[in-house]
């Protein structure tokens, strides 16, 4: 049991990060593929200022 | 060494207890003012006596609202205390993983209120999110913008997920500060890991548990911008708390007598369970 202690802290700060991933990755797809397509990294990635 | 007691220290704190009433006192006796009267503009006002208390008192909206608004409270604090303390308990006592746990565990703490709402409202699309394309991809019918069910597993979550860390790193300090002749003890008495928490752990923690329940109780209480965000208290009104509902009645329908009312009506009852949480749980320290 006490072995895979690790895994309860290891699981909670995955589910920590994966919203906040979620947002880095958004910030870098442009509206095309934000609303186009569902992809888990941004495959062009868009580092030009568009604000 | 024996301390000497001087009454004029409270001279000292006079400054700051002024600033804090004013401050404090001066914001909450506008909204007594407008409680108890009624205007049709030009800054003419007349008394209404207790009407908006009796107003929102019968409002069926009202008791609509703060049904949502315990429901909301009760569901994070049954989740986060108990899973706050669980990830304590597995967390490494020291070294260079703890250091690594605290640090990644605090990351939703420093995160602006309407990021949380703006970054879950993006997560939770069903279309373009991950947890929301994750969940209809595994079959599961999930769309927070039109399902009440889905929206309140969306706030719990999300709600969860921002601050369930404050709950582990006052947990962690609780274990932290347990002297480790306990846990010698425990072990030469032969006690089990279940005693071993139930009895040394959980009375050690009792105090910051205490603050960390006072501390989620208020805020979950008076959340306002991550289910604005979020859902906008919708779909329909499923999601709309008490302090949608406040600002709905004060901006959205300029009714001050009422949301002023409201707001009264809502800062007593928080102070109200607040006294009584913590006067029914330090009472075993006094006797």
């Amino acid at each position: 049991m006490t072995r895979f202690r690790w895994l309860v802290p290891t699981l909670y700060i995955l589910f920590l990060m994966l919203p906040i991933y979620w947002l880095l990755n958004m910030s870098f797809k442009n509206t095309n593929e934000i609303l186009g397509t569902f992809t888990l990294w941004p495959q062009n990635l868009e580092i030009y200022p568009r604000y | 060494m024996e301390k000497t007691l001087n009454n004029k220290a409270w001279f000292m704190v006079l400054p700051v207890l002024l600033i804090v009433a004013l401050n404090a006192v001066v914001p909450l006796m506008t909204v007594v003012n407008y409680s108890v009267q009624d205007t049709f503009g030009d800054n003419v006002f007349f008394f209404e006596g207790t009407r908006w208390f009796s107003d929102v008192l019968a409002s069926e909206r009202f008791h609509g609202a703060l049904m949502r608004q315990f429901a909301f409270t009760g569901t994070i604090l049954v989740i986060e205390i108990p899973l706050g303390v669980a990830i304590a308990l597995a967390m490494p006592r020291s070294g260079f993983w703890a250091s690594v746990c605290l640090v990644f565990m605090a990351l939703p703490l420093l995160i602006p209120w309407n990021v949380v709402g703006a970054m879950w409202n993006i997560y939770a699309l069903p279309d373009i999110g991950l947890l929301g394309y994750g969940l209809n991809w595994l079959g599961i019918p999930y769309d927070y913008t039109q399902q009440p069910l889905s929206a309140w597993f969306t706030v719990i979550l999300m709600d969860v997920w921002h601050w369930t860390s404050l709950v582990v790193l006052l947990a962690y300090a609780g274990l932290q500060s347990i002297d480790d002749n306990y846990y010698r003890a425990a072990q030469i008495d032969g006690a089990s890991r279940w005693a071993v928490f139930r009895f040394i752990q959980l009375p050690k923690m009792k105090h910051v548990l205490t603050i960390a329940v006072l501390l989620r109780f208020m805020d979950s209480f008076m959340i306002y911008t991550e289910p604005f965000v979020l859902t906008g208290g919708g779909p329909g009104n499923t999601t709309t708390v008490l302090s949608i509902d406040l600002v709905k009645a004060a901006l959205g329908e300029f009714n001050l007598g009422i949301a002023s009312a409201m707001s009264i009506i809502y800062f007593l009852m928080t102070l109200l369970v607040c006294w009584l949480f913590y006067s029914i749980t330090m009472q075993g320290d006094q006797k």
